[in-house]
C-alpha cells in the first residue's frame, strides 16, 4: 500500500489544523467504506499560545507511521499563505507533486517592522513551478470574504485541492467530515466554500489557466 | 480536533487523535482517580483534556503549582488506593525530581503513572533534556509510545503495570508524538470505585515512610529485588516486537518514535524482510533477550531513537555481557553518527542516511534540485515570533526601557524568566548581531533584545540576586517573572531575598494567566483548572508576608505608571518587589466579545516615521504601503491604548469604545 503525504502550509489562525485533522479522519472514513485499514498520521509544528506564527501539518495516510513527510515527499501542498507555502515546499514539495496556492499574503512583523523584505509573488510562484509538476494559485482569501466569513478561506483550499487529482479521497466522504469537524451552525457556508473552491479549480485545470 | 476524548465513541472503533489527547484517553480508560500536572509545552493538552471531562467523569483533575508539588499530590492519591496520573513537559521532571527518585524506595499502593513530554530539537524547552535515563535513576519501568494509538494503550495498561508491581511507570512521549495524531483504537472505559484506605504497614513495616524500621537502605534492597519482575516484564511486553529474518546479518533497533522512522526507511531502502527489526516499547529494562539474539545474528546493528543515545548504550552494554563482536551504530561514534547526532530530532530522510551507511547502500543525489532549493530559500523571509497585539508586557517592558534611560552609561543586567515574556530575549529584530569583547555596551534597540540572561522556571530572581551579592555594580539588576512562574518557583527565591539581601528590582508581570502554554488557571486567575470558581491569590500580599519590605505596585497598560514605580524602585535601599498588572488581552477579549471595541488610529499628517512604535513591538503596528508613516493592522489590533502612550508626537489616538 502507498502513502499519501499532504502539507497544509500556513499561520497561526487560518485553518491549517483544521484541514489536518478533516483530511486524516476523511481518510479513516474512506478505508472503512471499503472496509481496508489505513494508517493515517498526522504530524504538527506549533507552539507557545501567541498569535501569527508559522503553523504547518504534515498529513500522512496509506502505510505511514512518522508523523513526518520525507524530503521531496508532498504529493500535494495545500499552501494558505504565500510565504508559508514556499518555506514548506522547498524541503518537501514531490518534484511529481501539486501545489495550490493562497495569493493573499499575511505579512511577518519582520516585515511590518520594516526589519525584513515579503518575497515577490510572481517570484514565488515561479520557483515553485520548478520545484513541482503543477501549481494552482487562486485569491482564497478574497473568495472566503465574498462568502460572507474570511475564517472558510481554508476550506476554500480543500476545495480547490480536492479537484486536482492529487487527493485520493472522495468528494461526498470530505464533504460529510467537514460537516462533522466545523464548528457548529457553519457546515452550511463551509460546504458553499468547499464548492467554491472545488468549482474554481475544475475550471482553471479545465480552461489550462494553470501550469 | 476534538478533545472530549470520544468518550460516547465505541469501543473497538477507530478514530484520528492527538497524542497528549491519546494519553488522557488511557488514563480514562485505565479508570483513573486523580490526575495532576502544571501545564508545559508538549504537555499541556494531556491534562486540559481530562480537566474538562473530569467533573462529567467523576475524578479529581487540577494544574498544580509547579511539577514538584503535582507528584507529591499524586504520589499521596496512590499510597490510599487511588489510580493516579502526573503529567509534565521535560523540564518539570527536574523539577519533580526529589520525589520521583525517593517515591519507588515504598512503592505505590493504587497507580502512579508519570507521563513527561520531552521535546528533542527544543522546539518550545529550554533543554533537549531525554527523561529515559531517570529511569534508571529511579529504577523504574519506562515505557516509550512510536505514536498517539500506542501512547493510549501504554497509559492505559501502565496504570496496571503500576499496581501489580508497587512501582511507579513513567511513560515517556516526545512532541512529535504528543503533538502529532495517529489512529487510536477506542477501548472500555473500567468504572470500578476506589474505595480509599490507608494501611502504614502495608506489604512491610513503615511502607510509607524512608526513614521507618528497618530504615532506607533496606527500603532500596526491596527496590532492587523487584527489578527482575521489571525485568521479566520486558521481556514479554506486547510494545517490544522481534522479527528475525533467516540468513540477514544486519540489525535494526529502533525506540519509540525511533521505531517508526525506521520502519518508514527500511522500506524506503528496499529493505524490508533482509534486516533483523527489533521495535522497543520498554526504553527501561530493555528486553536483555530480545536484543541478545539481534546482536547474536548481526555483524551490524543500527539503534534508532529519539532524545540522546540511551537505548544506544544499553545495547553497548548487552553486547558486552554477552561478548558479542557485533559492531552498533547509533547516534554516537560509528558509521551512523553522521547521519543522525546527539543533539536535534531525528526523521526518516536522517534514519536512511545511517542505515544506508550501515548496510552500504548508495544515495543518490540530486545536485541540480539541491541548488534549485538554495537557491529558492535566499527568497524565503522570518516569520519571528512576537508578543500578541495588545499584550500588557508591551507596557511593562516600554516602561522599564524608559526607567533605565536615566541611567544610559551604565550596564543594567535585566534576568528573564519562563513565559510569553520571555520573548523580551529572543533579540529577533536585532538590527545586527553583536560580537567582540566589548558587547556589554550593548543597547536594546527594541522589546524584543531586552533580556540578558534566560535559564528555567524561577530561575531569575536567584540569578539577580547572586549578581547582586557579588558587589555588582555597574548598573541596575532587575529580575522579571509572570504570574504562574511566582507560584511555581519564585516563593523560595522571594523568601531567599528577604532573607539574605540583594540590590534587586524585581518585577512580577501579573496576567492572570499562565497565557504561553494555552491560557491555563493559576493561583493568579481566580478558577481552578476544571473551570470551577477558587480564591485569587495576591501576588503583592504574598511578597509582603515573604518579608520584603519594599512592594510597589503599576497598571501595565499605563505605561507612567510602570516608569514611575520602577524610577521609585531604582533608588530604593535593599529589595524591591513591582507586581505590574495587566489581564491577558488574548483572554479579556475572549470573556468580553461583546464589548464595544475602541479603534486605534493614526494621523498621518502628525507620524513623522520615525519608528520608536515599531520598536516598541506590538504585532498590530506596521509600515504602511509607503514604508514610511505607520499604520495600524486593524484586524491583528486588540485597542488596548498602548501604542498611543508610546507615539512622541500624539499621532496615534484611540477613538471610541470601552478600553
Amino acid at each position: 500500500m502507498s502513502t499519501t503525504n499532504v502539507i497544509v502550509a500556513g499561520v497561526g489562525g487560518q485553518g491549517s489544523i483544521l484541514i489536518a485533522h478533516i483530511l486524516g479522519k476523511a481518510a479513516l472514513r474512506q478505508a472503512a467504506k471499503a472496509s481496508r485499514t489505513v494508517q493515517v498520521r498526522i504530524g504538527e509544528t506549533y507552539g507557545a499560545a501567541m498569535r501569527g506564527g508559522k503553523v504547518s501539518s504534515h498529513v500522512r495516510f496509506g502505510d505511514a507511521r512518522a508523523p513526518l513527510t520525507m524530503e521531496d515527499g508532498a504529493d500535494l501542498v495545500i499552501g494558505l499563505e504565500p510565504l508559508e507555502t514556499l518555506r514548506m515546499s522547498i524541503p518537501y514539495l514531490a518534484p511529481e507533486g501539486t501545489c495550490i496556492f493562497n495569493t493573499a499574503p499575511y505579512m511577518p512583523a519582520d516585515v511590518k517592522m520594516g526589519r525584513a523584505e515579503y518575497p515577490d509573488i510572481d517570484g514565488l510562484l515561479t520557483g515553485l513551478r520548478r520545484l513541482g509538476r503543477q501549481v494552482i494559485s487562486l485569491d482564497a482569501t478574497g473568495m472566503a470574504q465574498e462568502l460572507g466569513k474570511s475564517q472558510v478561506m481554508s476550506v476554500v483550499m480543500l476545495g480547490a485541492a480536492s479537484a486536482t487529482g492529487a487527493l485520493p479521497l472522495d468528494q461526498d466522504i470530505l464533504m460529510d467530515t467537514i460537516a462533522g469537524e466545523v464548528p457548529k451552525g457553519t457546515s452550511d457556508l463551509n460546504l458553499r466554500a468547499f464548492s467554491r473552491g472545488r468549482s474554481l479549480a475544475e475550471n482553471l485545470l479545465g480552461t489550462g489557466a494553470s501550469s | 480536533m476534538k478533545d472530549d476524548l470520544y468518550l460516547a465513541g465505541k469501543p473497538g472503533t477507530d478514530e484520528v487523535m492527538l497524542g497528549n489527547h491519546a494519553l488522557a484517553r488511557g488514563a480514562v480508560e485505565a479508570g483513573v482517580d486523580v490526575v495532576t500536572a502544571y501545564p508545559g509545552t508538549p504537555s499541556s493538552e494531556i491534562v486540559e483534556a481530562l480537566n474538562e471531562v473530569s467533573l462529567a467523569q467523576g475524578f479529581h483533575s487540577e494544574w498544580s503549582t509547579n511539577e514538584k508539588v503535582a507528584i507529591d499530590v499524586a504520589s499521596g492519591a496512590s499510597l490510599v488506593g487511588a489510580r493516579a496520573l502526573v503529567a509534565m513537559k521535560s523540564a518539570g521532571i527536574n523539577v519533580a525530581m526529589d520525589t520521583f527518585v525517593t517515591m519507588p524506595y515504598g512503592g505505590v499502593k493504587g497507580a502512579l503513572v508519570i507521563v513527561v513530554a520531552d521535546d528533542p530539537d527544543a522546539h518550545f524547552s529550554s533543554t533537549e533534556h531525554d527523561s529515559r535515563p531517570l529511569a534508571r535513576q529511579a529504577e523504574i519501568l519506562c515505557l516509550e509510545p512510536a505514536d498517539a494509538g500506542e501512547a493510549k494503550e501504554m497509559v492505559r495498561q501502565a496504570f496496571d503495570l503500576s499496581h501489580e508491581l508497587e512501582l511507579p511507570v513513567l511513560v515517556r512521549s516526545v512532541s512529535r508524538v504528543s503533538h502529532g495524531s495517529a489512529n487510536v483504537t477506542l477501548g472500555p472505559i473500567r468504572r470500578d470505585e476506589t474505595n480509599p484506605a490507608f494501611n502504614k504497614h502495608y506489604g512491610f513495616q513503615y511502607r510509607w515512610n524512608v526513614y521507618g524500621p528497618p530504615g532506607t537502605r533496606s527500603k532500596h534492597e526491596w527496590l532492587v529485588q523487584q527489578f527482575p519482575k521489571l525485568e521479566a516484564y520486558a521481556e514479554r511486553s506486547p510494545f517490544n516486537d522481534l522479527k528475525l529474518t533467516p540468513g540477514a546479518r544486519i540489525g535494526v533497533i529502533a525506540a519509540g518514535l525511533g521505531s517508526a522512522y525506521a520502519y518508514e526507511a527500511i522500506r524506503r531502502l528496499g529493505l524490508d524482510g533482509k534486516v533483523h527489526w527489533l521495535k522497543l516499547g520498554t526504553a527501561f529494562p530493555l528486553p536483555t533477550e530480545k536484543v541478545s539474539q539481534v546482536l547474536e545474528n548481526s555483524d551490524k546493528v543500527l539503534v534508532v531513537e529519539d532524545g540522546t543515545n540511551w537505548v544506544e548504550g544499553l545495547v553497548r552494554e548487552t553486547a558486552q555481557r554477552i561478548g558479542s563482536m557485533c559492531r552498533i551504530s547509533g547516534k554516537g561514534p560509528g558509521e551512523a553518527g553522521e547521519a543522525m547526532p546527539l543533539w536535534g530530532e531525528i526523521n526518516t530522510d536522517m534514519v536512511v542516511r545511517a542505515l544506508a551507511a550501515v548496510a552500504a547502500v548508495e544515495l543518490k543525489e540530486d545536485e541540480a534540485r539541491r541548488q534549485l532549493k538554495v537557491q529558492l530559500e535566499g527568497g524565503v523571509c522570518p516569520r519571528s515570533s512576537t508578543l500578541c497585539a495588545g499584550c500588557p508586557h508591551l507596557g511593562s517592558y516600554w516602561g522599564l526601557r524608559l526607567a533605565l534611560q536615566r541611567y544610559r552609561d551604565d550596564v543594567h543586567i535585566l534576568n528573564g524568566d519562563i513565559g510569553c515574556y520571555e520573548q523580551a530575549g529572543y533579540g529577533i529584530f536585532a538590527e545586527n548581531l553583536f560580537s567582540g569583547d566589548d558587547s556589554h555596551l550593548w543597547k536594546a534597540q527594541s522589546v524584543y533584545e531586552m533580556l540578558d540572561t534566560i535559564y528555567v522556571m524561577g530561575s531569575a530572581l536567584g540569578m539577580a540576586q547572586g549578581q547582586s551579592l557579588a558587589d555588582y555594580k555597574g548598573g541596575k539588576v532587575v529580575a522579571i517573572a509572570g504570574d504562574s512562574t511566582f507560584y511555581h518557583a519564585c516563593l523560595p527565591a522571594v523568601a531567599n531575598l528577604a532573607w539574605n539581601g540583594g540590590q534587586v528590582v524585581f518585577m512580577i508581570v501579573d496576567n492572570r494567566w499562565t497565557a504561553m502554554t494555552g491560557h491555563q488557571a493559576n493561583p493568579s486567575t481566580g478558577l481552578v483548572g476544571n473551570g470551577s470558581e477558587a480564591k485569587r491569590l495576591d501576588i503583592s500580599e504574598a511578597t509582603k508576608a515573604l518579608g520584603v519590605e519594599h512592594v510597589l505596585t503599576a497598571n501595565a497598560y499605563d505605561i507612567k505608571t510602570v516608569k514611575s514605580a520602577l524610577d521609585q524602585a531604582f533608588k530604593l535601599d535593599g529589595p524591591v518587589a513591582l507586581v505590574i498588572s495587566g489581564e491577558c488581552r488574548l483572554q479579556m477579549i475572549r470573556r468580553e466579545r461583546n464589548m464595544a471595541r475602541p479603534t486605534t488610529v493614526v494621523d498621518p499628517d502628525r507620524c513623522n516615521g520615525c519608528g520608536l512604535c515599531l520598536r516598541f513591538g506590538c504585532p498590530g503596528l506596521g509600515l504602511g504601503p509607503d514604508g514610511k508613516k505607520v499604520q495600524i493592522d486593524q484586524i491583528q489590533c486588540n485597542s488596548c491604548g498602548l501604542c498611543s502612550q508610546v507615539c512622541n508626537r500624539a499621532a496615534i489616538t484611540v477613538q471610541g469604545g470601552t478600553h
